[in-house]
């Protein structure tokens, strides 16, 4: 078990030392950062509202994450693969599922990095009005929520595929369907959008954004991510069928 | 590692996603039936209340019925035509009827209708709306109809939640009615015989009624033409099927007279009774001309057999209701709004000024004078469709019951508060002794003043805008305030900085060319104020509130009572008493900047606890001779009661001002009306005329100065209408759905400042962590690799 953490966290250090050692993470936080600030500011004209809020921010950031995530995502797996340093991986004494889990990891670290420093928007709204700080709490994790279920939608579609681009069109994909499920399906198909609703990031999400944490959307995240990374481990295990 | 064949690890691989899959659906089963929630918003905006839980747990065996539409839209268009979203709102409405359960320890029991639901959903009175899909039939647009709302019974009773479109609103709207039904059925031993007398009076008419529909049912004869008018062929078909069926119906309308009878014998022991039976003896009546006219020979008579059917038929639906709100009458507490010292009394009147007889004898005595009355009858609809649509969309549809109230008779026992809303004149010494009585009985008082008559520009009956001036108006309420420790100081409040801005009509010329606009100035005598009692929820959750020509009040403790502020302006407000004051707003800016601050002033204040009276130690006012006194037909009795009180537990709540709904009646409108001087041929009336339409008139120009502050204000005015009927748990959940976060007031240049800031600054400085980080990354890089070099040197 020891052994096993020990991996794990190996791998996740390496994919987060990578990041941070190249311009990348630099690179995706500050537009990121800059489209979170535009969108409050200037978009939805924070002033003109004049409500001590940041839900209008809190409420888009899933979509702005569609493309985010799977941005960071696309090159966990795919990257190895091309360059066949995957093969290299797994002559350390590590598992495919050690592997994916670290890999995971090291993605959570990104985001966790970007939403910490995307608070700066409720310091910069707390210090002009009486921000409810609960609300905001609630928002922050509804986020980090639905980006590590974005993020191991990327990780299983970056062991579908070699190429980056791939990976990350196949995750957008992804994402936006698991985010709007209930809304595709029921513009097609009206009376199965409310059994659809029960898949929906979305529908799940606007319960935790609007403060509320209700077991049942912590459980649905979590199951999805489960399931997420298990696929994505027998995906990486694929490689070794005849 | 060992390679395994594509068939071995597909299964395999399937095996483990179906599995995985499974578990994690069950989980997701069991995590929704097995659910907790935490709130994370400081006021538990998303949690109900304990108001609320109480308010559930109050019953031993609630019935709930959802009627929720199966196919409910995505999008609806809202009253002023604009998109809303209403994807979840259906689940809201769920989740919030299942948050009630889960607090009513097993006694509640949920279920939710279906078949065809917007069908029953009305049968239950509820409410339909439309979605944007719209279907063709005959030639025109048919919009899909849906349903959102609930029933709840509870024993014999019943509440409607009509449409839930607005989550924000249901848990309010759920208490109350929760409360209400509560209420009711508590309340309904008290008025047994009453409710017994009148469900049978109720049956009674729709029996008789049904026997009428069933006799000559319209369908079997084609109907009325598109018309709505009957052939010959078809009349006659149909009184010969009255004629026929004549024994039936009598037999069937038998039960009418006792039941009637039954019911008058408890006639004045309640309004909603009373109401009853006045619409079921009209049934009665038109039900006794229509045998008769059915017994005529002449065809003619017959004919009109027909309409008495149609009459019948109206007045059975005037039964039900009344009925209805009988049945919904025990428990129930209404507000009551004093109509006296020409105080906002939001009721139509629709006693003619002058009795339509009257007009064209007038008219040939005084040839104008058929023209007044024809005016005078226009602006009284006029007055009469603004009160009504204030009675019915400020009070009635916000589900508040709402009574006039006549001071000089005793206050009925189902006025649970009273209201005096901006008296301008003064009350009479009685009508204050009934006031001050029925505080001490431990009743309550909400009191919005209105020390002046502000004139910013006023219409003159000459029809010019040049009237301005202020003066002070004649209310005596402040004595008796005075009395309970909260006395109007006589001044206004007019805030240096915090003031919000008066709308002023102007007319603009541009060489021939004029035309009338609508200019913005700011305004110190429309205070806008912040400092709240965050301990009462009458104002907790109001941020701001503009308080048009406030009066500052001065509070005096004394043992057993409590007086409490709730609204307080800045210590740099002032105190205006001077009648040569300036209203033209920026001399008044003028004055006012260079004036030293005498605040802060408290502009709102409720005091409770134990109360002296204002009249203790003095002969009780004598009650004003009644009607019959008049005629000599009964002498005034004192209104000594046996039950007089010197002190008593009571409670009121005074706000200085009247916020800005200035009172509109026929009395102040119509000041000094006579009808005698109307009769005697007097062409004075032609100026009397005109200064009644410049009274209207100048209502809605001071109506248009100040309507932008009313919003927020409505929202204060139901706090302290459900405060006066001691309904706090409803001014706490009101309190917390309608929180508002205001923003500090910065200049454009600071707004621009932050928005720099926000959107390059913080990209900016994570760039900046980015090369500190790179920096000390290549210096220990650096360092090591000098040491290396060094060491090997070595």
């Amino acid at each position: 078990m020891a052994d096993a953490v020990r991996n794990v966290s190996a791998i996740a250090k390496r994919e987060l030392a990578f990041y941070f050692g190249s311009p990348i993470a630099y690179v995706a936080v500050t537009v990121f950062l800059a489209i979170c600030g535009v969108y409050l500011f200037v978009v939805y004209d924070f002033f003109d509202g004049n409500q001590a809020t940041i839900r209008p921010l809190i409420e888009q950031i899933p979509l702005f994450f569609i493309l985010y995530i799977p941005a960071v995502t696309m090159r966990l797996l795919s990257e190895e693969k091309r360059a066949g340093t995957i093969e290299l991986l797994v002559t350390w004494p590590v598992t495919d599922t050690q592997i994916v889990v670290g890999k995971y990891l090291g993605a959570l670290g990104i985001l966790a990095v970007t939403l910490v420093m995307s608070l700066v928007f409720p310091l910069i709204v707390g210090s002009l009005g009486d921000l409810d700080g609960g609300l905001v709490a609630g928002g922050y994790l509804g986020l980090f929520l639905l980006g590590a279920a974005y993020a191991a939608m990327g990780l299983l579609t970056s062991t579908w595929t070699q190429n980056q681009i791939i990976a990350f069109i196949l995750a957008v994909l992804l994402c936006t369907f698991f985010y709007a499920i209930d809304t595709m399906v029921g513009s097609v198909w009206e009376s199965a959008r409310d059994a659809f609703a029960a898949l929906s990031m979305k529908a799940h999400f606007a319960n935790i954004a609007r403060g509320v944490i209700d077991t049942r959307d912590l459980v649905f995240y979590a199951t999805f991510i489960v399931v997420s990374l298990v696929a994505a481990v027998q995906s990486l295990q694929t490689r070794n069928w005849k | 590692m060992a390679k395994t064949s594509k068939l071995t690890g597909g299964l395999y691989v399937t095996t483990v996603l179906v599995a995985t899959v499974v578990i994690a659906v069950l989980v997701n089963i069991i995590a929704g039936r097995l659910f907790g929630r935490v709130d994370l918003t400081e006021a538990n905006l998303n949690t109900l209340s304990q108001a609320s839980r109480d308010a559930v747990r109050g019953f031993d065996d609630l019935e709930v019925t959802l009627y929720i539409s199966p196919d409910f839209p995505e999008t609806i268009r809202d009253e002023a035509g604009q998109p809303r979203v209403m994807r979840d709102v259906a689940q809201a409405f769920r989740d919030k009827i299942e948050e009630y359960r889960s607090y009513a320890n097993g006694s509640m029991t949920v279920r939710e209708a279906d078949g065809d639901i917007v069908e029953q959903a009305k049968k239950a009175n509820l409410r339909a709306f439309s979605g944007e899909e719209a279907t063709a039939k005959e030639g025109r647009l048919e919009f899909k109809q849906y349903v959102l709302g609930a029933t709840f019974h509870y024993k014999d009773a019943m509440e409607v939640f009509p449409l839930g479109l607005y989550p924000e609103h249901y848990e309010f709207e759920i208490t109350r009615l929760l409360t209400r039904l509560h209420d009711k059925v508590e309340h309904a031993g008290e008025m047994e015989d009453l409710l017994s007398a009148g469900k049978a009076l109720d049956e009674a008419v729709q029996a008789c009624d049904k026997a009428l529909a069933d006799a000559a049912p319209s369908e079997d004869d084609g109907g009325a033409n598109p018309f709505g008018l009957l052939t010959a062929d078809v009349a006659e078909k149909r009184v010969g099927a009255y004629q026929t069926a004549a024994s039936d119906i009598q037999k069937a309308c038998d039960g009418l007279t006792p039941a009637l009878a039954t019911a008058k014998a408890r006639q004045g022991q309640h309004p909603a009774l009373d109401s009853l039976i006045y619409m079921a003896d009209a049934f009665a009546q038109t039900f006794a001309q229509f045998q008769q006219a059915l017994a005529a020979t002449e065809a003619e008579q017959k004919q009109q057999a027909l309409q008495l059917v149609e009459n019948l038929h109206a007045i059975k639906g005037e039964v039900v209701a009344e009925a209805k709100n009988l049945a919904d009458s025990p428990g129930r507490k209404s507000i009551g709004f004093i109509c006296a010292g020409d105080a906002f009394c939001p009721f139509p009147d629709d006693t003619p000024l002058v009795p339509p007889e009257l007009a064209p004898v007038l008219g040939q005595k005084n040839p104008f004078a058929q023209q007044v009355v024809q005016q005078l009858g226009l602006m009284q609809d006029r007055i009469n469709q603004v009160l009504g649509g204030v009675e019915r969309n400020l009070f009635r549809r916000q589900g508040f019951d709402i009574a006039k109230v006549d001071l000089d008779k005793p206050v009925p026992t189902t006025v649970g508060g009273l209201v005096l809303f901006g008296a301008r004149s003064a009350l009479t010494e009685h009508q204050l002794y009934q006031l001050d009585q029925y505080v001490l009985g431990g009743g309550s008082l909400v009191v919005f003043l209105n020390p002046w008559d502000v004139r910013v520009l006023n219409v003159t009956p000459k029809g010019e805008m040049t009237d301005t001036g202020m003066t002070k108006n004649s209310s005596n309420i402040g004595e008796l305030l005075a009395t309970w420790g909260i006395a109007p100081d006589g001044g206004l409040v007019a805030e240096k900085t915090d003031h919000d801005v008066l709308n002023v009509l102007s007319v603009v010329r541009q060489g021939q060319l004029a035309w009338q606009t609508q200019r913005q100035f700011p305004y110190p005598l429309l205070p806008v104020f912040h400092d709240m009692a965050t301990e009462s929820p009458l104002v907790r959750a109001i941020a701001s509130l503009t308080l048009p020509w406030v009066e500052g009040l001065k509070l005096t403790d004394a043992p057993g009572r409590t007086v409490t502020p709730l609204i307080r302006s800045t210590a740099s407000a002032l105190s205006v008493s001077d009648p040569s004051f300036p209203l033209e707003p920026t001399a008044q800016l003028a004055q006012v900047a260079g004036a030293t601050g005498e605040g802060p002033f408290v502009v709102a204040a409720t005091v409770t606890g134990e109360l002296p009276s204002h009249f203790a130690g003095k002969d009780a006012p004598p009650a004003p001779a009644s009607e019959g006194d008049d005629k000599g037909e009964a002498k005034a009795e004192p209104a000594v009661k046996p039950q007089r009180r010197d002190k008593g537990e009571g409670r009121v709540l005074v706000i200085g001002s009247n916020l800005g709904l200035e009172p509109l009646s026929q009395g102040t409108i119509f000041k000094g009306f006579d009808l005698a001087a109307l009769t005697n041929g007097s062409f004075e009336i032609i100026d009397q005329f005109q200064q009644w339409r410049a009274n209207l008139q100048n209502w809605e120009v001071r109506l248009s100065q100040i309507q932008h502050t009313l919003n927020d204000n409505i929202q204060f005015l139901f706090n302290a209408l459900d405060w006066s009927i001691q309904q706090e748990a409803l001014v706490e959940i009101r309190s917390k759905q309608y929180q508002r976060r205001p923003l500090q007031q910065l200049d454009e240049g600071q707004q621009s400042i932050i928005k720099v800031a926000a959107t390059v600054g913080a990209p900016l400085l994570f760039i900046l962590l980015g090369l500190i980080g790179l920096a000390v990354r290549r210096g220990r890089r650096r360092r090591l690799i000098a040491s290396m070099s060094g060491g090997s040197k070595a």
